[in-house]
């Protein structure tokens, strides 16, 4: 005698095949659309804009050139001298950055950076020499 | 009396057993770009990005000011040079404004901008870019 056992049919709400389409298509669309870049934002205060023109005594004003040349009272520092000189500052004091004519926005940004990672808090812009 | 027991040798998975490893990846995948990844609005031209050291971790907003090498601006999907700008344009602005700044653009360039920007009452102005790796 033989016992076969009972043929249930199993019915699927949804098959697989056009699922894992819908999947691949959204997966597609997200791998393409989206950014995994890691955003960091710095905040813009211009110079002049607030109480900081009361503060000319504890204010450091430096003229930012192109190659984040880094020039004070006609005496030119390279990036490196300019993070030391920051370093033995006290973290209070503003720092003026004003860019040259030709300098672009990266070397600007550059300088910010160096004096950010310097210790320096307060850093703000100014369009006059 | 004789059972019929299915054959090992014999026994092929079905093929949606094959697809559902396959599908658990996808799934996966696609989770992992949902939770990682951002959205960024199609840019009305190419802007390079800046690289920045520091700052604070920030996500571009949807409000997204674009600004070319050139000057050019770009917002809410149409360009505009900085005389174009109104006060109405940044009316509806909830927080600050993000601005993604090209790194070849001139610095005084950005700096009149942020400050027309002041003039038209956007107080609150953020330049982001990407985290340097080094």
């Amino acid at each position: 005698m033989k016992i076969r056992a009972a043929h249930r049919r199993q019915r699927r709400l949804i098959g697989l095949t056009p699922l894992i389409d819908v999947v691949f298509i959204l997966l597609f669309f997200f791998m393409l659309a989206s950014s995994l870049q890691n955003w960091q934002g710095i905040r813009f205060q211009l110079a002049g804009t607030s109480s900081t023109m009361l503060e000319q005594r504890n204010t450091l004003r430096y003229v930012v050139h192109p190659g984040a040349r880094i020039e004070r009272d006609g005496e030119r520092l390279e990036l490196a001298a300019f993070a030391g000189f920051i370093e033995s500052q006290p973290p209070d004091r503003l720092l003026v950055l004003v860019p040259a004519p030709e300098t672009p926005l990266q070397d600007l940004v550059s300088v910010v950076d160096t004096a950010e990672l310097a210790g320096l808090k307060r850093i703000i812009f100014g369009t006059r020499p | 009396m004789k059972l019929e027991l299915p054959d090992k040798h014999h026994y092929r998975p079905a093929r949606d057993d094959q697809t559902l490893g396959l599908i658990n990846i996808a799934f996966l995948l696609l989770v992992f770009f949902l939770m990682a990844g951002t959205l960024m609005p199609p840019e009305p031209f190419d802007v390079d990005t800046l690289v920045l050291a520091s700052g604070d971790p920030a996500k571009p907003q949807s409000d997204l000011l674009l600004v070319a090498a050139d000057g050019r601006i770009g917002y809410r999907g149409s360009v505009f040079v900085i005389d174009d700008l109104s006060a109405e344009m940044f009316a509806g602005l909830n927080g600050a404004l993000t601005i993604r700044a090209d790194p070849a653009l001139n610095a005084q360039a950005m700096l009149r901008l942020i400050g027309e920007l002041r003039r038209l009452g956007v107080g609150d102005i953020r330049l982001v870019g990407a985290l340097s790796r080094g």
